[in-house]
């Protein structure tokens, strides 16, 4: 709070509310239209409407074939959506600082969660146990992504002295560990695991003043996810083998990779314009999820492929400013947790569409289908736009 | 304690305050950092694909793209015989297609669907289950190819069933047809058969494929603006129907008595030809053993394994195979098949047009028409027959004593070498050669049929030949037909000198009944004129009245042709072919007739003859000709014909020559013009193809094999002629 009573608001301004309001409510109300990031929250409303577009326009098809309605997904989509705005304003309104209790609850709730995976309450799709329904199926992995960071934000700010121990790290990155564990071993969903402990290492890494620790920590995780796709067999022996020579997989597993690159070998420079894809009638399997990038690509081109990494790295910076300017560190890493989830997701799932890596189910943050992951993205969103509100100017 | 509150002030002073640092906005640049390089380095990638694999990959989706829309297939044309009899037809057959993904969407549809297959496929419900599921995200699964209709109507009931049976899903039938030939075996050279993608080869299917193929038509689907799948047909576009110029009744005619005449004599070859001299339409013609078209690659139905491995492939053809196989194995393979290949290739060839052989005497009507057109003789000139005439050699005739004074027509009845010698030798080479060019020897008949040989490099130039050279191809020797290209020629001589264009397909027909094209019925050129025609028909007439050709007369017609016989030196060993070419009626003649038969176990011109005068008494009454001639007793004919396969075997019948050249004792086996040398030329040519020029040196080789001919009286020590050079 020694930060707040530094700042100090023009005199002048403040004389002219002096006789007829007390200076504390001067005070309060400046802290209040202090700041708040437009640019961030246009940056997430144009790539809301941009997800909903390519998502009705990679789904149509597939959801006129599957369900007989070609607006099946998106409207599916567009409820989650817009429960998330509403949710991701409610927060945006709320003192990130009075929730800081929210950060155990809701690490809580996702362990608890990703058990109920397990009962009877879990659903099955596509051969993977990953949701739980409670009235509205549910991906618990998601909430374990929103309950990690806020709770290791909270034991960030709390053990900032400690942070140079690699005790301290190890203790730290043990409670992202812990969900990662359950996502990997009870919903066998390794790409979430990877997320749930690359968000948890991105804000040790930011948070700690070490460098060497994480390089070697770094070093050390490649090697053993390398290694763990090498030697697994069958599922992921074969995904690797696919992703290194698609072409001799065509008709098993490198199918979607390979598919996924004609796409976007045949959107040249511009595309073949907006709703024109014809790799998303039947032959990128489920096009409106993980290898939407690629139908972005073939529809919009290089140019509409790029701009939409451009989007992405806009809204990045905007967690930086944010982060930087945070009020305290508690919202600072929040903001942290929120951007190496966002980075991380981008990065992995253009990987993959590109077949850099192997191929492993990952989304594209806002524009690929999935009610929970829009809801919780929503609601991560609104946290930072509540850091932002905190701000302020000097 | 005050070290105590100095430790705790110096950790206040190190504390760190709840902000976010320095230290910690550095290390937030620094994965700001790391992020922008990992986006490049994606964007990279991105342009890297579009740049290495963009014009591949646009190639590949649009290739995939064509895999989805349905191509409704054309229909070939029918290929029909002139009194509309279906020679080759394609019929609509049906392939199963499953489309197991739709089946497993529902339980409750597995069941029913795979209970109906069971019922009207008797297809075993286990296995097709495990197939489906095994499949199951497929949507197309081709289970069965080429059902027949009868075979399907049960199921299409049933699935149309939708009160009774609501749950039968995801089994449909795709069209496509298949090429039927119903008499399979029949005229098998002439027609030809299809490979897969309607593609003709060999006959009438191979040169009329432009014609008998249509255009694939496709139903493809797009999502239209509101993302509704339309559905757009182009309906494909039939093949046209050709109609022949061949007779249902009279191939089946010739093809009964070449196989019973085969069986009789087997002769190492046998051909028949039938056609109209007056428009040039190819009635019917065969060869010497027919195949299947409904499995034309089954050679093992034609050949033993020994006949496969006798095959020799030359050894440029070797390396290349030797070249394109990865190992032994794959080499042997190939040579199987290629000798295979080799065999059917014989097996598909049609001899009447693609074959040549040294003609002999069927050729000497075209020496006197020549003479007679060119004004050097009247039917009343008079030639002496001593026997031979002397050219380098002693060239003799058949009968070595001489026919006397005799006239061109009796030099024709008699097959008298030494008038043809006599009268070449009045004509010249230039004019020689210039009747030959003229009737058509040496070039492309242009029936059409592919594969058509023109023998051009199997003549002798009148620049280059010399006496002797000229002397024998008076008499049909030294130089290739085929027999098209004579039966064209003759039909001419005898037409009053009309030269038709033999064909075999006389209309091109749209499948609405439209005509596409008709062949040209006016004649190409005129060979000879009326009077010349009637003065040779003279003489062909006397060869059948009481000449060498007195086997092929029938009750009732006035038969008039030639006879010929050409000894050949094959090995080693001397065989003949024989040859009768002959006409009836005489005054408006409307048949042609050309038997040939190469090395028979009798090698007297009775078996020709005799074939010829069984087919044509079987085809002119079919013909409705009406008779123009005596009857003629049975017990004449039969001293005369005594040819046909069972009289054969009688002792009686079997002394050679009993009934042919009565003027002539029996003695010299051969009864004219005996020859030899075409084999080798003949040879060279099975192997080839299309249209097969042989190479020049043949033409030497044939002067260089002379010494060996029976009409050639030269002395053991006679240096070799170069007569072609």
């Amino acid at each position: 709070m020694s930060r707040e009573n530094m700042s100090a608001s023009p005199p002048v301004r403040g004389r002219r509310y002096v006789t007829t309001r007390s200076r504390d409510l001067v005070r309060a109300k400046k802290k209040k239209k202090s700041y708040f990031d437009y640019s961030l929250l246009f940056v997430i409303i144009f790539m809301l409407a941009f997800g909903l577009l390519m998502l009705y326009s990679t789904s149509a098809y597939n959801a006129a074939i599957e369900f007989g309605d070609s607006s099946y997904y998106l409207k599916k989509q567009l409820t989650a959506t817009c429960l998330g705005i509403a949710v991701m304003l409610v927060v945006s309104f709320l003192d990130y600082r009075k929730f800081v209790w929210s950060g155990v609850v809701i690490y809580a709730v996702s362990i608890v969660a990703l058990f109920l995976v397990l009962t009877p309450l879990g659903m099955e799709f596509n051969g993977a146990r990953r949701w739980i329904n409670v009235g509205i199926s549910i991906q618990p992995a998601e909430i374990a992504k929103l309950g990690v960071i806020i709770f290791l934000a909270v034991l960030v700010s709390n053990n900032r002295q400690r942070l140079d121990r690699v005790t301290m790290l190890i203790k730290l990155f043990a409670v992202s560990l812990f969900p990662a564990a359950i996502i990997y071993f009870v919903t066998d969903n390794m790409s979430s695991a990877l997320i749930v402990a690359g968000i948890a290492f991105i804000m040790l890494f930011v948070a700690s003043p070490k460098y060497s620790y994480f390089v070697l920590a770094a070093a050390l995780g490649v090697a053993g996810i390398v290694g763990l796709l090498t030697t697994g067999n069958g599922f992921r022996g074969e995904r690797f083998q696919a992703w290194q020579n698609p072409e001799k997989f065509a008709s098993g597993k490198g199918f979607q990779t390979l598919q996924s690159l004609y796409a976007i070998g045949s959107g040249g420079l511009t595309g073949k314009g907006l709703g024109q894809s014809v790799q998303k009638l039947g032959y990128v399997p489920e096009a409106q999820n993980d290898m939407v990038f690629s139908i972005i690509c073939e529809e919009l081109g290089l140019f509409g492929g790029i701009a939409v990494i451009i989007l992405f790295l806009i809204m990045i910076w905007r967690f930086m400013v944010i982060a930087n300017n945070a009020e305290d560190l508690f919202g600072s890493m929040l903001v942290i947790g929120v951007m190496a989830h966002i980075s991380i997701q981008v990065i992995l799932n253009i990987a993959v569409v590109t077949n850099t890596i192997p191929n492993t189910g990952i989304t594209l943050p806002f524009i690929s289908y999935g009610g929970t992951s829009i809801l919780f993205l929503l609601t991560e969103m609104g946290m930072v736009l509540s850091v932002s509100r905190q701000i302020k100017l000097e | 304690m005050s070290k105590q509150r100095r430790t705790a002030s110096r950790r206040r002073k190190r504390r760190i305050p709840a902000i976010f640092t320095r230290k910690m906005s550095e290390k937030a640049i620094v994965y700001l950092l790391a992020i922008f390089l990992l986006f490049g380095f994606l964007i990279y990638q991105l342009v890297n694909i579009n740049k290495d694999k963009g014009d591949e990959y646009t190639v590949k989706v649009l290739a995939q793209q064509n895999r989805t829309s349905t191509v409704l297939p054309f229909r070939r044309g029918d290929i029909l015989d002139r009194n509309g009899v279906t020679l080759a037809t394609s019929i609509k057959v049906y392939n199963l297609i499953l489309d197991p993904k739709l089946i497993l969407t529902d339980e409750k549809y597995l069941k029913p669907t795979l209970k109906a297959l069971n019922q009207c496929f008797g297809y075993d419900q286990t296995e097709m289950e495990q197939l489906i599921r095994d499949n199951k995200d497929r949507r197309y699964y081709v289970y069965q190819k080429r059902l027949s209709y009868d075979e399907i109507k049960d199921f299409i009931a049933l699935a149309s069933d939708t009160e009774k049976n609501p749950y039968v899903k995801g089994v449909t039938f795709e069209d496509e047809y298949q090429r039927k030939y119903p008499f399979s075996t029949l005229a098998s050279q002439v027609i030809g058969f299809t490979a897969a993608g309607n593609v003709g080869i060999g006959g009438l299917e191979q040169g009329y494929d432009e014609y008998l193929n249509g255009v694939d038509g496709r139903e493809y689907g797009y999502v239209d603006s509101d993302n509704v799948m339309e559905k757009v047909t182009k309906q494909a576009e039939d093949g046209d129907n050709i109609t022949t110029t061949l007779d249902f009744n009279i191939q089946n005619i010739i093809e009964k008595y070449v196989a019973e005449w085969k069986a009789a004599y087997q002769p190492d070859n046998i051909a028949v030809l039938v056609m109209n001299p007056d428009n040039g339409e190819i009635l019917a013609m065969t060869g010497e053993r027919n195949f299947d078209l409904n499995d034309p690659n089954n050679w093992q139905a034609y050949f033993t394994q020994e006949e496969v491995d006798a095959v020799e492939i030359n050894e440029k053809r070797m390396k290349n195979l030797q070249d394109e196989s990865e190992n032994e194995e794959e080499l042997q393979q190939k040579i199987q098949t290629e000798k295979q290949l080799t065999l059917l290739n014989g097996l598909w060839r049609n001899f009447c047009i693609s074959d040549s052989y040294e003609p002999g005497s069927t050729f000497k009507p075209f020496t006197v028409a020549a003479a007679y057109e060119l004004g050097l003789i009247d039917e009343s000139t008079t030639f002496l027959c001593d026997g031979g005439e002397q050219y380098s050699d002693y060239i003799r005739c058949h009968k070595h004593e001489g026919h006397g004074v005799i006239t061109a027509t009796d030099g024709l009845a008699f097959s008298c070498n030494d008038v043809m010698m006599q009268l070449v030798r009045m004509e010249g080479k230039s004019l020689f050669a210039d009747y030959q060019n003229r009737f058509g020897f040496g070039m492309l008949t242009g029936v059409d049929l592919p594969g058509e040989s023109s023998c051009a490099g199997l003549l002798y130039k009148p620049e280059t030949m010399i006496d002797q050279d000229l002397a024998i191809s008076s008499f049909g020797q030294g130089f290739n037909v085929t027999m098209v290209q004579l039966a064209s020629a003759f039909s001419s001589v005898i037409n009053g000198g009309y030269y038709y264009r033999p064909h075999l397909v006389s209309q091109v027909v749209k499948r609405n009944g439209s005509i596409v094209e008709t062949a040209g019925t006016d004649p190409i050129k005129q060979t000879v004129t009326k009077e010349t025609c009637d003065s040779v028909k003279k003489g062909l007439r006397a060869c059948v009245d009481y000449g060498t050709g007195k086997s092929a007369a029938i009750s009732g017609y006035l038969i008039s042709g030639k006879t010929g016989t050409a000894q050949q030196l094959t090995e080693g060993k001397d065989h003949y072919l024989l040859s009768f070419i002959g006409f009836a009626p005489y005054d408006d003649p409307e048949v042609v007739c050309y038997v040939l038969m190469d090395n028979p176990s009798d090698d007297s011109s009775k078996v020709t003859g005799s074939l010829y005068a069984t087919i044509m008494s079987e085809v002119l009454p079919y013909l409705n000709i009406e008779k123009d001639g005596p009857e003629i007793p049975v017990e004449t004919l039969k001293t005369a014909v005594a040819g046909t396969p069972a009289e054969a075997k009688l002792p009686a019948a079997a002394e050679p020559q009993s009934g042919e050249e009565q003027s002539q004792p029996a003695g010299n086996g051969t009864t004219e013009g005996a020859t030899e040398a075409s084999s080798e030329p003949a040879k060279e040519e099975t192997t080839a193809e299309a249209v097969t020029e042989p190479p020049q040196e043949t033409i030497s080789n044939i002067g260089m094999e002379e010494r060996a001919y029976s009409y050639i009286d030269g002395s053991e020590e006679t240096t070799t002629e170069n007569s072609g050079e």
